[in-house]
């Protein structure tokens, strides 16, 4: 797959650059749009193919000069306004630590006063919901999170952890137990195939099939 | 909210099935004979697996008894002889059956008024010997009838009490320490937050007809007419995938507590009602026909 073709931008495009048509696909492929279109399974996969790319594409740039990433603008108190009221990166940082230290309260404390509520806020307050087991509010928020800002790998990242936790547990009782009925069905069927592939080749594992 | 943490019997060992039959009669008869034959019909599966899984993290052995079973008159059956496990899973029985009806009654479902009087001498005895739980369990329970009243348009906070009541039942039945403390709560508020949930799940169609309160109603389907009984496909679609991950999610939650625990006895019984039973009952009731249908 070549990324620059997918993102639709020229060879040796500038970090900006990629951003700029990451940003435009996203809206273009976005689920949102393809609501109850027969298009939404091909939109997805475009979309699929877009974030590869700019995966591909962003691997060979230092990371995070994307203001909502946590590694970067950290103790620098910027400043940032989104919709109403402005809001301080650095508080966002300590919110994070104290997840970190498992100090809920505080963490809250500070969401809670603060008055501009972005993509960062809700991804914070997800993650605290889990922590104190407000599971369904969680999920509704880091979703939220996600879809206010499609761009930020971290929220993504989440949310497909997530899913695949609850999916996970499908798979947990399948490796607690043992379902021997299903592995002779998987064995014989195996074999069966075997043969017909070698005699489909020309010579024969099972004689008698 | 009772009868969802059942084992997954075409699974068991005959062994295990004899074993959970044992824990059974025997709490039923540990109520037999601390506060009599009446109070009986009080006995859940769920608080069977109650009393397997505390004798599953005690220090003591069970002891296992051949004794007469009033339904069958003729022949000695295997029980659990009462200790503590066995004593406080009856005693719980009969004190969150006696709230249940209180609360039915509460609801006007007036079919209880007669069971009440015949369960209060029983209750009154239990409540006794379990006074700060009897009191835990009449708080959470007066909260969740706050709830209720006033519409609560969110299913976690709907659920928090009865979750927070589980992890009580579980926390001071143990008496666990630190660390062990917090795994243990962790298990129970969860394994309540699964029941209530998937009770919710389970009764909301009933509940639309019936104008009770349910929190998937108040929280995806505020302005439905009550009686009418139809929820269009997109919000159909919406309630499965929201309820799917937290019934999951919740479930993936009581596994990871029940791993970190010492398990010392039971421990295939517990692994088979809490990955076959409790599991089987998730999937059963997410594929219920109504939230599935594509009309």
């Amino acid at each position: 797959m070549n990324p620059y073709e997918v993102l639709g931008i020229r060879q040796g495009a500038s970090e900006a650059e990629i951003k700029k048509a990451y940003k435009e696909k996203v809206k273009k492929y976005h689920p949102d749009q393809y609501r109850n279109n027969p298009l939404a399974g091909l939109a997805e996969e475009k979309l699929k193919q877009v974030n590869e790319a700019y995966d591909m594409l962003m691997k060979g740039y230092s990371t995070g000069s994307s203001g909502s990433s946590y590694n970067t603008n950290q103790g620098q108190g910027s400043s940032r306004s989104q919709g109403s009221g402005t809001y301080n990166q650095a508080d966002f940082n300590r919110v994070r630590q104290y997840i970190n230290m498992g100090n809920i309260g505080q963490a809250e404390r500070i969401l809670n006063s603060m008055t501009a509520r972005p993509a960062e806020w809700f991804f914070l307050r997800g993650l605290l919901d889990l922590r104190i087991g407000n599971y369904g509010q969680g999920y509704t928020n880091i979703t939220r999170a996600s879809n206010m800002d499609p761009t930020n790998m971290e929220y993504r990242q989440t949310l497909n952890n997530l899913n695949s936790t609850s999916q996970g547990y499908n798979t947990y009782r399948t490796t607690n137990r043992r379902d021997s009925s299903s592995d002779i069905c998987k064995i014989c069927t195996t074999l069966y195939l075997c043969d017909c592939c070698c005699e489909c080749m020309g010579g024969d594992l099972i004689i008698c099939c | 909210m009772f009868g969802y943490i059942i084992p997954d019997k075409p699974e068991l060992k005959i062994k295990e099935f004899e074993l959970f039959r044992a824990y059974y009669c025997g709490i039923c008869k540990a109520i037999a004979s601390r506060y009599g034959h009446i109070p009986r019909f009080a006995l859940s599966y769920d608080l069977t697996f109650l009393a397997i899984f505390l004798s599953s993290i005690d220090t003591d052995d069970i002891r296992l008894d051949l004794s007469r079973c009033i339904t069958k008159p003729f022949k000695k059956i295997p029980l659990v002889k009462r200790d503590k496990a066995i004593d406080y899973a009856a005693g719980m029985n009969i004190i969150l059956a006696y709230h249940n009806i209180k609360d039915d009654i509460y609801d006007r479902s007036y079919r209880a008024y007669p069971i009440l009087p015949l369960l209060y001498p029983a209750y009154r005895k239990a409540k006794k010997a379990y006074q700060e739980q009897d009191l835990f369990i009449r708080t959470q329970l007066d909260e969740l009838r706050e709830l209720e009243r006033e519409n609560c348009p969110l299913i976690d906070q709907a659920a928090k009490p009865f979750s927070d009541l589980l992890a009580s039942l579980v926390t001071e039945a143990a008496s666990g320490h630190g660390e062990e403390n917090k795994v243990l709560r962790d298990f129970g508020y969860n394994v309540g937050k699964w029941l209530y949930t998937i009770d919710a799940l389970d009764d909301l169609l009933e509940d639309i007809k019936g104008k009770n309160y349910n929190p998937i109603l108040a929280q995806f389907l505020p302005d439905l007419r009550p009686k009418t009984g139809k929820i269009d496909k997109e919000k159909r679609k919406e309630i499965q995938e929201y309820l799917s991950f937290v019934l999951n999610y919740t479930l993936k939650q009581v596994c990871l507590s029940y791993e970190a625990l010492d398990i010392k006895r039971n421990k295939s019984i517990l692994d088979n009602i809490i990955y076959g039973g409790m599991y089987n009952k998730t999937k059963q009731i997410l594929k219920k026909e109504w939230l599935n249908e594509s009309i």
